[in-house]
């Protein structure tokens, strides 16, 4: 007879070494067994309290019982009483018996529309006493997915009628569509207008740029010539000038005035230039802003979600480890207040 | 005992299979969670995302869906987040009532897992909601709640104090609330919070202009919150600064500057679908130029009002349809 200990060394303490691997599995999966107790809180002292209800329907073991949105225990048993009531018993969390007070009730609801289903326990009084373990507690009724879809079956109907309408030849899409094309046409108009009108302003104001040269060239020209007549005069007509001294001065402070008024007359022509270099580059800057930042942020999403959504994308993506963020108070364009931000730093 | 070592390989091998089975079983759960964590986070994102372009019922849904997988994971932190977000969105779709219960909800739920960063935020935008459904009373005591627990914290928000600041301006004490706006103008230009920087400016601005006096203070503050809005690229703030600035120059008699200010919000609102506020610049245009005897340019403005006219009109019958 063989000995498989003396052909292969590896089998020899044979049982040793499975006994010690079946102790540490074992121990393994108790310890495994106690964090996962601990976890879905099964070893924290429980108590009951029951409510009694008509139907037993949308009700099942192991089903969440929450208080203000907490989880606090779990529906332990349902049962069909005497006189054909169903019973359901809730166990509760130990810690979160000084909650259900006498004027607290249960309900059944649901998560959303088409979330979980579970018992809620509503906030008893504060003046009132706390319930006892097995005490039993009063039930509301609360609209079922029956009721909702009762009410919802009108708002189909007219969804329908909507639908149909909006699909006619004369119906608000259609018509809708129908208008915005003429007022996209009127808006292009009204941009070439514009555009024209710029134009126009700027060939004005290049002419009266000229205009205003040559009218300071040709001022110059008869303040020289007025200045050498007056020149002339003096040297020729000193008498009549002494007593007439004073009309003179007079006559030489209106013409110093000139230059200062052509000067002014200067400074509003750059107003108005720069102005309607402003209204040029404001008109078409909005429109051009949008369309670019919105081409962008499709292609952008488009991109991200392919790679989001891939298998690869899945496996790369690190596990989520982070402290979710709240969107401002003051609602308006996150993306582009985050983009020119960075940009300016 | 021969016999049971011929098998102890294939029984090591089965006994291992099991616990690996056993093991995976127990660990599925564990996997569940950041799946569905990461779930929802890509529904926050998406959320915070439709919210930003200003589309609230799709953040909307976005949010609620990112709740319900929060909610399935006990994922008390993300709860949280969507709860307020959800509040936010609602005020902004004027859902007042709805917005109150969620952030009331959110409020509990950060006093339970002692989040006061987040009860403030919750507690702030419980005061916007109250405001904004016109009860300033309630609005006040929640938003000096809020402030309370930033001034514990250390935290100065610029968002608060305009909205304190707001309140404090509907009950008619400008004094403090120009304090506060100031405080808050500040620490939004430092926080490089751009839109509550200009909206601190646009509040200073309204003051400034309601106190009476020739509105040149009230036009420097305008003109602030217009260069800020411009970078932002916010159509609808930059048509209200361009009105408030246009109103402003014409108080003060600087009629060019008024008209080329109507011009420009005119042309802004129509861009942006306000047509009612496109027709009110016409209207002032028709009578700073009347009034400057330039027929020509009143008579070209009374015909584009009329045709502004009969688009809105033509909107709203569609719209009624």
């Amino acid at each position: 007879m063989d000995n498989t200990e003396d052909k292969d060394s590896r089998f020899r303490h044979l049982e040793v070494k499975i006994g010690v691997m079946t102790v540490a599995a074992v121990a393994g999966i108790i310890l495994l067994i106690i964090l996962i107790g601990v976890q879905k809180d099964l070893f924290s002292s429980k108590y009951h309290v029951h409510f009694i209800t008509d139907s037993g329907s949308g009700f099942k073991v192991g089903m969440p019982v929450k208080l203000s949105g907490f989880k606090i225990g779990r529906v332990r048993d349902i049962e069909l009483s005497d006189d054909a009531k169903v019973k359901v018993t809730a166990e509760i969390n130990k810690k979160y018996e000084r909650w259900l007070r006498s004027g607290s009730k249960a309900t059944s609801a649901k998560d959303g529309l088409l979330g979980e289903s579970f018992v809620e326990i509503t906030l008893g009084p504060a003046k009132e006493r706390v319930i006892a373990d097995g005490e039993k507690i009063p039930y509301a009724k609360s609209g079922g997915m029956e009721d909702i879809m009762e009410e919802v079956k009108p708002i189909l109907t007219e969804v329908k009628e909507i639908i149909h309408f909006m699909n006619s030849p004369e119906g608000d899409l259609k018509a809708t569509l129908r208008n915005a094309k003429t007022f996209s046409s009127d808006l292009k108009e009204t941009r070439s207008n514009v555009d024209k009108m710029v134009i126009e302003v700027g060939s004005t104001m290049k002419k009266t740029g000229a205009f205003i040269e040559t009218l300071n060239a040709k001022t110059g020209a008869v303040l020289t010539t007025t200045n050498k007549l007056v020149g002339d005069v003096d040297t020729r007509m000193n008498l009549v000038l002494d007593k007439a001294g004073g009309a003179a001065k007079k006559a030489d402070e209106a013409m110093s005035r000139l230059p200062v008024i052509t000067e002014k007359l200067d400074a509003i022509a750059n107003d108005v230039k720069k102005l309607s270099g402003a209204l040029s580059s404001e008109t078409p800057r909005l429109q051009r802003i949008m369309t670019k930042a919105e081409d962008t942020l499709t292609e952008g999403n488009a991109l991200v979600k392919g790679i989001k959504e891939g298998w690869a994308g899945n496996l790369m993506m690190p596990e989520v480890k982070r402290r979710p963020e709240l969107v401002p108070l003051d609602g308006y364009l996150i993306r582009k207040q985050k983009k020119d931000s960075q940009g300016s730093k | 005992m021969t016999g049971y070592k011929k098998n102890i390989h294939r029984r090591t091998a089965a006994a291992f299979l099991a616990a690996m089975f056993f093991l995976a079983g127990c660990a599925s759960d564990k996997n569940g969670r950041p799946f569905l964590e990461k779930k929802a986070a890509g529904l926050e994102a998406a959320g915070a995302d439709a919210y930003g372009g200003g589309d609230y019922g799709a953040s909307l849904r976005k949010f609620s869906e990112a709740l319900a997988a929060n909610r399935s994971v006990d994922n008390r932190a993300g709860e949280l987040s969507d709860l307020i977000n959800i509040g936010r969105v609602l005020i902004l779709l004027g859902d007042y009532g709805s917005s109150v219960s969620y952030l009331n909800e959110a409020i509990t739920l950060a006093a339970g897992i002692k989040d006061d960063a987040n009860l403030s935020e919750a507690r702030a935008t419980l005061a916007k909601a109250h405001y904004s459904s016109g009860n300033g009373a309630m609005a006040a005591d929640e938003i000096d709640a809020a402030l309370a627990i930033d001034e514990r914290l250390g935290a100065v928000s610029g968002a608060k104090l305009n909205l304190k600041a707001s309140i404090l301006m509907d009950t008619g004490r400008a004094i403090e609330a120009k304090e506060l706006l100031k405080k808050a103008l500040k620490n939004s230009e430092s926080a490089d919070d751009i839109t509550e920087a200009a909206n601190a400016l646009r509040l200073l601005a309204g003051i400034e202009s309601a106190e009476g006096t020739d509105g040149s203070a009230a036009l420097k503050f305008y003109e602030r919150a217009y260069e800020l809005d411009k970078t932002l690229g916010n159509p609808f703030k930059i048509a209200v600064d361009l009105k408030n600035m246009a109103a402003l120059n014409l108080r003060a008699g600087r009629v060019n500057d008024a008209a080329f200010l109507f011009e420009r919000h005119y042309t802004a609102a129509k861009t942006i679908g306000l047509l009612a506020e496109a027709v009110l610049s016409i209207e002032e245009l028709i009578k700073i130029y009347t009034a400057s005897g330039d027929g020509k340019k009143a008579s070209e403005y009374i015909i584009l009002k009329d045709s502004l006219i009969q688009a809105q009109g033509a909107r709203i019958s569609n719209a009624e349809k």
